[in-house]
């Protein structure tokens, strides 16, 4: 809410009157600036003038616009449906009958397993490990090794999105001249895992983690945006200088 | 998933997006083929915001200038000629002072920045502003300005209103 509402300023801030025209502000703050607009002609002038802006706006978009070709999506979504075949979960759950059965009916591969069976937990673990790729992402590498990921970012302003802070744990970014952003998990580690999003990184994380995470970006990259626990906690331009930012995961979220 | 349901239910509206984020419909025919693509074979986790997400992985094959050969091949056979909505069958002087008209809209679109023809646009599309913020990495609270910002820009270039919105 701005600074009219808060009787600081005369008149409403053009983000209000957008807000209020989406119905995008609370029930308290459109109660409020209703109040206003009824008694300020400047600011229903305005809200005029942008509701009329966006009107016209509208009219234009339309008369641009083409008509897709339908037949031929429809026969494209036929053409590029996964065959049943191809479906993850079936594929999973071929493979669990198929060792199931080779495991209990097999002896030498039952001897094997049995042998093998604290090998195989490892490299399980490590698979639940390694990083997820986002379909938004196009040019996500092969992971070089598990908890580490790289690949090239596809917007300019790079989204880190932290889903919780931690006990304990930091997070180092550093913006230096490279193409790919990079990033690994460090330190005491749990079930923390990467996923590569449309605009930037998703580290998804517990709150008893005690893990640290280490980034290299882009210093080309206009904007970064540190979000932990759904909140922005550090926005920061990064002009083409190399830069180093430490961020405290157990700390409580800057202003 | 009914993929045949989703592409009824949202293809025609992310056309139009990218149409107007490109000015290319052919270039946005394949972007939104790419975008359905991926949901076939990788859908999102998260289907609440399937709508939303659809949108992003569009944009950001736009963004990308990616373009699938093995896919663009299939598109090519069925191609037809590209019919304006608004008249299928317009007069020639109506169709020329059509074409004017959208290379003008398309000049403005194109001297506004990527952030704000992304914003406006998807504003048209009836997104909300957390979902316009998730886009384009911002908070909710502020999209309200970037809109009237961007509108702003949008109606000086368009001579929408000579009434300045500061």
């Amino acid at each position: 809410m701005t600074d009219v509402v808060e009787h600081h300023s005369p008149h409403l801030e053009d983000g209000d009157l957008v807000r209020h025209l989406d119905g995008a502000s609370d029930h308290a703050e459109q109660a409020l600036v209703e109040q206003h607009l009824h008694d300020c002609a400047v600011c229903r002038n305005r809200l005029s003038v942008i509701r009329r802006n966006a009107s016209g706006l509208s009219a234009l978009l339309q008369a641009m616009d083409y008509e897709p070709s339908a037949d031929f999506t429809l026969r494209s979504a036929r053409l590029y449906r996964p065959a049943p075949w191809q479906r993850t979960w079936m594929r999973v759950a071929a493979l669990i009958v198929l060792g199931v059965g080779l495991a209990t009916t097999v002896r030498p591969v039952r001897a094997w397993l049995a042998d093998r069976w604290h090998d195989i937990r490892v490299l399980v673990e490590r698979n639940e490990r390694a990083p997820v790729s986002h379909p938004g992402s196009t040019a996500l590498d092969t992971p070089a090794s598990p908890g580490t990921i790289t690949f090239v970012p596809t917007t300019d302003v790079f989204l880190i999105q932290v889903t919780t802070r931690q006990e304990q744990g930091s997070m180092t970014v550093r913006a230096a001249e490279v193409d790919r952003v990079s990033a690994s998990i460090e330190g005491p580690t749990r079930d923390e895992n990467l996923v590569v999003l449309p605009t930037g990184l998703r580290i998804q994380n517990g709150r008893a983690s005690g893990a640290n995470y280490r980034l290299t970006v882009p210093r080309t990259l206009a904007l970064l945006l540190v979000e932990i626990d759904g909140a922005i906690v550090m926005r920061r331009p990064l002009r083409g200088q190399d830069d180093t930012v430490e961020i405290d995961l157990a700390s409580r979220p800057l202003p | 998933m009914d993929l045949e349901q989703l592409f009824r239910e949202h293809h025609a509206a992310l056309f139009r997006y990218l149409t107007r984020l490109t000015g290319e419909p052919d270039l946005a025919e394949d972007a939104a083929q790419e975008a359905f693509a991926r949901l076939a074979e990788r859908p999102p986790r998260d289907d609440g915001h399937l709508r939303a997400w659809l949108f992003q992985v569009a944009t950001n094959v736009v963004r990308d200038g990616h373009r699938s050969g093995r896919r663009r091949l299939a598109l090519v056979e069925e191609r037809r000629d590209r019919v304006p909505m608004a008249d299928p069958s317009p007069s020639p002087d109506v169709a020329v002072e059509r074409e004017e008209l959208r290379a003008h809209v398309r000049r403005a679109l194109e001297q506004l920045s990527e952030r704000d023809r992304t914003i406006l646009l998807m504003r048209e599309e009836g997104f909300s502003h957390a979902e316009i913020a998730r886009a384009v990495g911002t908070s909710t609270k502020s999209v309200g300005t970037l809109i009237a910002r961007a509108l702003n820009r949008a109606a000086k270039l368009l001579n929408l209103d000579r009434e300045d919105l500061a």
